[in-house]
């Protein structure tokens, strides 16, 4: 970071009005998303917690979380891909507007994004329509799920990878070229170590965004314990019924959220100095 | 031009704050889902014989409103229940001043149009590959339909062992009626249990009857709010739709009348006891 006085790094910085400005805002970022967590998780005992993580419905619920989650983002690494390498070095009729399709989902309400896919993909859909002589049926399915975890978590992954592309010194990659590397191999073993921390990047906030997901689950997916009930769904639910378990419920999700961006930062850490 | 348009408005608060001093000011309304669509019809009735009064209208599952009143008492001034047992709670916790039965309502199996899935009455629902969605039990349209399983089977109104095969076909268990409601018009299950009023007021869907005797004892009760802050204006609300008028758009609606008898088991000799 400070790659301009790395001998001054040990010493404490010097106080300056735009340092203290910096702090500030660091400490108020912080404490407004820490502090409504904290009382998340005081407003829930041991018991609780033990009972809820020993309760069938929960455990369906962090499955079915868990596996769409990996599903959603499996296929948004392998369409996203080329999406993001589209829209960062293509240079095609139609692109800036391809650009803004692919954020669209970022500014739409969730609730809205599942039912436009509820109405594409039911019976009298276009999409439903075409599938219908396969005997595909998408809505209120685990297919629904993933689907609406790609649709509002495909974004991020492919404009975090598009941007880690944009930044590639692209005379590296015509050196590889020249050396007789075909366009995939140059790819593979030029380009793609160089974007690595964009891709985790992507790969996190989109997996993030994925386990979340709500709203537009439940409009395309619904709501059946053991299908289609995913935490975030399960805790809505929780919260009408009995809100002590629903709380219990959120700690849990937040915890295994939390573990999970954790875990991926200390991996680029360990690979970074390893 | 703004500033008539406020004395304009003013007079008029005024005037209606002179006719009846101690009823004016506004009160929410927590009113059951089914009730969404002919609640605003008796508003805009009771706004039209009270000026000065306006009533808001919040219309979620009867569980969701129980849990907004449980934390916050003055949330809303009347309450309605779609069933006896949330009120109950109400009741017991003290939130809410004593009850009125308000109305009646019957269960449809809903289809939507061209009947895809050939339902022809509840046996249907217990065939393979039929998909069904009903409401969540915490809400009172889904426990309601699990009863008239029950009490269809132990009738010998279906084959013994449907109650079971029925609820293996339920796709999606939403929060509210009104999900059930938009499932079945977009198509995507083939049938749902709704109440009678839901598919007499939505054109998409058709409705196939259910037997009186399998019918549960589906009852709306009314009551002003213990911690209203408007209590006279509440209980003017309260007077107002269990009058003739407010009964009669109630009636219009499909809405059954309160049984005759204040006990409701007391009445029918058919009726089977929960």
């Amino acid at each position: 970071m400070s790659a301009a006085a790395p001998g001054a790094r040990t010493l404490l910085p010097r106080l300056t009005p735009v340092r203290l400005a910096v702090a500030l805002a660091c400490a108020v970022a912080a404490a407004f998303v820490a502090i409504p967590l904290i009382v998340l998780v005081t407003h829930t005992s041991p018991g609780a917690l033990r009972a809820a993580l020993t309760d069938p419905v929960v455990l369906d619920a962090l499955r079915v979380s868990l596996v769409t989650t990996a599903v959603s983002v499996a296929v948004v690494v392998l369409v996203g891909t080329p999406l993001a390498t589209a829209l960062a070095r293509g240079r095609f009729p139609g692109r800036a507007v391809l650009d803004a399709l692919v954020g669209l989902p970022l500014v739409l309400p969730p609730v809205v994004a599942g039912l436009a896919l509820l109405l594409a993909f039911s019976p009298g859909g276009p999409l439903g329509q075409a599938l219908r002589p396969l005997g595909v049926h998408v809505p209120l399915t685990e297919s629904a799920v993933v689907l609406a975890q790609c649709f509002v978590a495909g974004p991020f992954y492919v404009y975090a990878v598009a941007a880690g592309l944009s930044g590639v010194d692209r005379s590296i990659e015509e050196v590889a070229g020249t050396l007789r590397a075909g366009p995939w191999h140059v790819f593979r073993t030029v380009t793609l170590p160089l974007i690595r921390p964009a891709v985790v990047y992507g790969v996190v906030l989109s997996g993030a965004r994925a386990l979340g997901e709500f709203g537009a689950t439940i409009t395309v997916a619904g709501n059946l314990q053991g299908r289609t009930q995913t935490m975030p769904t399960a805790i809505y639910v929780a919260f009408e019924r009995d809100p002590d378990g629903a709380v219990a419920l959120a700690v849990i999700l937040a915890v295994v959220s939390f573990a999970l961006l954790l875990g991926v930062r200390g991996l680029r850490l360990a690979r970074a100095t390893g | 031009m703004p500033c008539l348009l406020l004395a304009a408005c003013g007079g008029g608060t005024a005037a209606g704050g002179g006719s009846s001093s101690q009823a004016s000011g506004s009160i929410t309304l927590f009113a059951a889902a089914s009730l969404a669509k002919v609640m605003p019809e008796e508003i805009s009735s009771f706004e039209k014989a009270h000026p000065g009064i306006s009533v808001a209208g919040d219309y979620e599952g009867t569980q969701s409103l129980l849990t907004k009143l449980e934390a916050d008492g003055t949330l809303a001034d009347v309450f309605v229940s779609a069933d006896s047992a949330h009120m109950a709670t109400a009741r017991s916790r003290s939130l809410v001043a004593t009850p009125h039965e308000l109305a009646t309502n019957r269960l449809v199996i809903a289809v939507p149009p061209g009947n895809p899935g050939h339902i022809a009455g509840l046996a249907d629902l217990a065939r393979s590959g039929v998909r069904l969605s009903i409401a969540d039990r915490s809400v009172p349209a889904g426990s309601y339909a699990e009863q008239a399983f029950a009490v269809a089977e132990s009738n010998h109104d279906v084959p013994a062992g449907f109650a079971r095969a029925a609820l293996a076909n339920v796709a999606t268990r939403p929060t509210d009626v009104e999900t059930v409601v938009a499932d079945v018009a977009a198509g995507v299950v083939d049938a749902g249990i709704v109440y009678a009023t839901d598919a007499r007021a939505d054109s998409r869907i058709t409705a196939i009857p259910i037997a009186q005797r399998d019918q549960p004892p589906t009852q709306y009760l009314v009551a002003a709010t213990s911690q209203s802050r408007q209590a006279e204006t509440a209980a003017l609300f309260v007077t107002f739709l269990l009058s003739a008028q407010g009964q009669s758009i109630l009636a219009a609606a499909g809405f059954g009348g309160p049984a005759p008898t204040a006990q409701p088991l007391g009445g029918a000799p058919a009726t089977p006891s929960p």
